[in-house]
């Protein structure tokens, strides 16, 4: 079993932009609703676009912060088939208060060329439920991520630069299911780790007219947690070697920015390719032979999600010299259809808004807090293919991020 | 304020290069007891859905749950010699049952639980001896779902000499002496983890059962357990082929049979126990020089040896050498297979034979003539069940479709017998 120690437990996993995606890894990024492709112009350009560092002023930039996340419950009223019997559900998911730090550096120039590098959690998911239904499906289904990027920008001229970088992400994924409350017996305690690589691509295009235009592309990063699963039937358990393959997706991202006078506005059309994710299926070694356990714990669960678009609008107020404002929305699509929806991942489409500000202390250094409220639509679904049957509400996310930029 | 920040960024680092990641995940620890390990604890609820949707019980019918533990014993094979053998203990619980289920099995173990040995049919791959499959699978067995769960009995199923934990040895197939001893080796020892274990209260009541080769061992084990003071309330041998002469006899005479490994099986289990029997006087090449690896390995089931002979009986090609299908009644072999055959003992325990008219295996006939020897031996409590007519069955039913109807028979008795003495 690889041993890496890469992972804090403060930078802990939840759910908060669409599926399991989180593109809030800075101060601006979570005050802006990761509006902050065409304009960034900071140490966190290494995450959103680092073919912007071509443009910044020949210095060493840094940013670094935390990021405190408030999941509250997510409830589900209504009925669940287990074994040709529907069961009552009046459900709600456990409460999860988490923190993620992250980090961004930027190089000064090497003639034309310069690199970045940061170290962020894209990604993650945690669902935790008490009540008999929802534990046989996710007791707690857990997905933590950390990625290393290293990332190389190149002026081709004062208007234009393109970049590209790799990301090395590390993932660890658990999941528990208890059937043992609706009296089925059945347990699942499963953990898996990976180191998967990706890559990146981006460019810039800075207009002589203020006009700000950029577009990214970041590939599809095949998780394949692999680890030990412990299966129990009653009292009897069985350590099996266990693999399952998830997905953080490809997105592209088009954005576009201007200035006017104090204030800088922008725009960013992101699409993300979700539909890699077909299926959920967990392998096992050796094979189970006990037929209830295979078929709870090893059959293929459809997942068929869908590609989304995300649209986002970030809006930075120059208030003074010392302070800035910063303000965004979002709407974010989820990839979940309604027949494969359930309880490790009850998603919806989401409006996100959040604000915040960045105090210039002195020449190098600024610090600031932003907030980001992530409202998630209620949902009614009658699966034929879950057999769930019912509303799910409530739920969405409360973020506060606290950095410091510093410039040398 | 360089120095802030830079110690700002060193904490934060800390942070993410520190922590959990990569831990293995602990192994389940087994539960292990005093000669013994638990190796399933299947839900009530899951063999009830099951065994409604097979439509062998209704929705009201009670079912409790199947906990089944292999235990570890000391045998003796027919030379004396002593081997570690092994067997499973099954006991009602009630996991996945409801309330009214739970209070009836509180008031069943305060009163005390019977138990019936049953000892299985032929088997020719260690995986299918009861401790070995039930470990790998973690499910019920037939005879257990039936016993236990329906009939809130302790089953106890030996997994024979030659199999489980003495699967080195080679298995005596039909051979009365072992295959009688070593049930009451393991009915004692069976009693011995029970109590040693504390798992429930006992009732002192005891049935003996089994079907095709475990009727024959019951059968053949009555006499041992009668000896050794062993009170068995009623047996219920099912199926059995306790007169191996006229077995042979009728399939010698045959130009084919469909399933070859059996007799095979008997050659070859008797060419190890006795000297005087050779396997090539019997069986023809290429066949005979195959038997070693198909029966000693344990690796085969019964389909896959019967792929590997063939199914005609005599002749050029044939399974048997013309010398047995000629000389059989004067030979050698006959004389052992009426050694082995349950035709010298009249046991006093209550015996129901119980069987399928039509079985196209073991006939009919077997058990009827079965039943007046041992009455003509005096035995005074030998009755026949045909199981069609008992069941009012107008299907026809083999030997292997026949089982499961055997065993719910078979239930019916004990459960009857222990209603009428303990009162559940």
């Amino acid at each position: 079993m690889r041993k890496l120690i890469l992972y804090s437990t403060l930078t802990l996993t939840f759910l908060n932009s669409a599926a399991y995606k989180l593109p809030e890894q800075s101060l601006k990024g979570t005050a802006l609703s990761a509006a902050n492709i065409a304009s960034c112009e900071g140490a966190d350009c290494a995450f959103y676009n680092s073919a912007n560092i071509a443009f910044l002023e020949n210095k060493n930039f840094l940013e670094t912060g935390i990021t405190f996340i408030h999941l509250p419950s997510i409830e589900f009223k209504g009925t669940t088939q287990v074994s040709s019997q529907n069961v009552v559900s009046n459900a709600k998911s456990k409460v999860e208060n988490i923190a993620i730090a992250y980090f961004h550096y930027v190089s000064p120039f090497f003639n034309n060329l310069r690199y970045s590098l940061s170290i962020t959690t894209p990604g993650g998911l945690r669902k935790r439920w008490n009540t008999p239904v929802e534990q046989l499906y996710a007791k707690e289904f857990e997905l933590k991520t950390i990625a290393l990027t290293p990332s190389l920008a190149y002026k081709i001229n004062n208007n234009f630069a393109i970049s590209t970088g790799i990301n090395i992400v590390y993932s660890e994924g658990k999941v528990k299911n208890d059937g043992n409350l609706l009296g089925l017996a059945i347990k699942r305690n499963m953990r898996g780790d990976s180191i998967d690589f990706s890559f990146n691509i981006a460019a810039s295009w800075h207009l002589d007219n203020g006009l700000k235009i950029a577009t990214t592309y970041n590939s599809k990063t095949k998780l394949s947690e692999e680890g030990e699963a412990n299966l129990y039937l009653g009292a009897i358990g069985k350590q099996y070697k266990s693999k399952v393959d998830i997905y953080l997706p490809a997105t592209f991202k088009f954005a576009i920015a201007k200035e006017f006078d104090k204030i800088n506005l922008e725009f960013v059309y992101e699409r993300t390719f979700w539909s890699s994710y077909k299926e959920l299926l967990f392998k096992y070694s050796p094979t189970i032979n006990n037929p209830i356990l295979y078929s709870a714990f090893a059959t293929p669960k459809k997942k068929l999600w869908k590609n989304t678009n995300t649209f986002r609008l970030g809006l930075e107020y120059k208030y003074s010299n010392k302070l800035s404002l910063l303000a965004g929305y979002s709407y974010d699509q989820t990839p979940i259809k309604d027949e494969y929806l359930s309880y490790e991942l009850p998603d919806s489409n989401a409006n996100i808004f959040s604000a915040g500000f960045i105090y210039k202390y002195s020449k190098n250094l600024s610090f600031g807090v932003s907030l980001l409220y992530d409202k998630k639509r209620k949902r009614k679904i009658n699966s034929s293919y879950t057999h769930i049957n019912g509303e799910f509400s409530k739920g969405g996310a409360l973020l506060i991020t606290s950095g410091v930029l510093y410039k040398f | 304020m360089n120095k802030i920040v830079k110690t700002l960024i060193f904490t934060l680092l800390v942070i993410f290069l520190i922590g959990c990641g990569g831990d293995s995940l602990e192994k389940p620890k087994s539960l292990s007891l005093k000669d013994g390990e638990l190796i399933a604890d299947f839900p009530a609820s899951l063999i009830k859905e099951d065994l409604i949707k097979k439509r062998v019980i209704d929705s009201n019918q009670t079912v409790f749950g199947f906990r089944a533990y292999k235990i570890y014993y000391t045998t003796l094979d027919d030379e004396g010699k002593e081997l570690n053998a092994s067997g499973v203990v099954i006991i009602p619980t009630s996991l996945g049952t409801n309330k009214e289920t739970n209070e009836k099995l509180i008031k069943i173990n305060s009163t005390g639980l019977s138990i019936v040995l049953n000892n299985h049919g032929t088997i020719f791959a260690n995986k299918e001896a009861p401790s070995v499959n039930i470990a790998s699978s973690m499910m019920p067995s037939g005879a257990g779902v039936i016993y236990t769960s329906l009939g809130a009995f302790i089953t106890i199923e030996p997994d024979y000499i030659g199999f489980g934990n003495s699967k080195e040895h080679y298995h005596p197939y039909l051979i009365k002496k072992s295959s009688a001893k070593d049930n009451v080796y393991f009915y004692k020892a069976a009693l011995n983890f029970i109590k040693e274990n504390n798992l429930v209260k006992l009732n002192n009541e005891f049935f003996l059962s089994g079907y095709s080769q475990g009727g024959y061992v019951a059968l053949a084990a009555l006499k041992d357990f009668e000896k050794d003071g062993i009170k068995v309330n009623i047996a219920t041998p099912m199926a059995g082929p306790y007169l191996l002469d006229p077995i042979a006899r009728g399939v010698l005479s045959l130009d084919t049979i469909e399933a070859p490994s059996f007799m095979a099986d008997i050659v070859y289990s008797y060419s190890k126990r006795y000297k005087d029997i050779k396997l090539e006087d019997i069986i023809n090449e290429p066949y005979a020089s195959k038997l070693s690896r198909l029966f000693d390995s344990k690796l085969y089931t019964r389909e896959e040896i019967d792929k590997e002979l063939t199914t005609k009986v005599k002749g050029d090609g044939g399974l048997f050498t013309n010398n047995i299908v000629e000389n059989y009644s004067i030979s050698l072999f006959r004389l052992r297979l009426l050694e082995n055959s349950l035709i010298s003992y009249a046991p006093s325990t209550p015996i129901k034979l119980i069987h399928c008219k039509s079985d196209d295996i073991i006939p009919y006939a077997i058990s009827e003539n079965e039943e007046l020897i041992l009455n003509t031996l005096g035995s005074n409590s030998v009755s026949l069940i045909p199981v069609e007519d008992t069941l009012g069955l107008n299907q026809q039913l083999g030997h292997v479709g026949c089982a499961s109807y055997a065993y719910m028979i078979s239930n019916k008795i004990f459960i009857d017998y222990r209603k009428a003495t303990i009162g559940y």
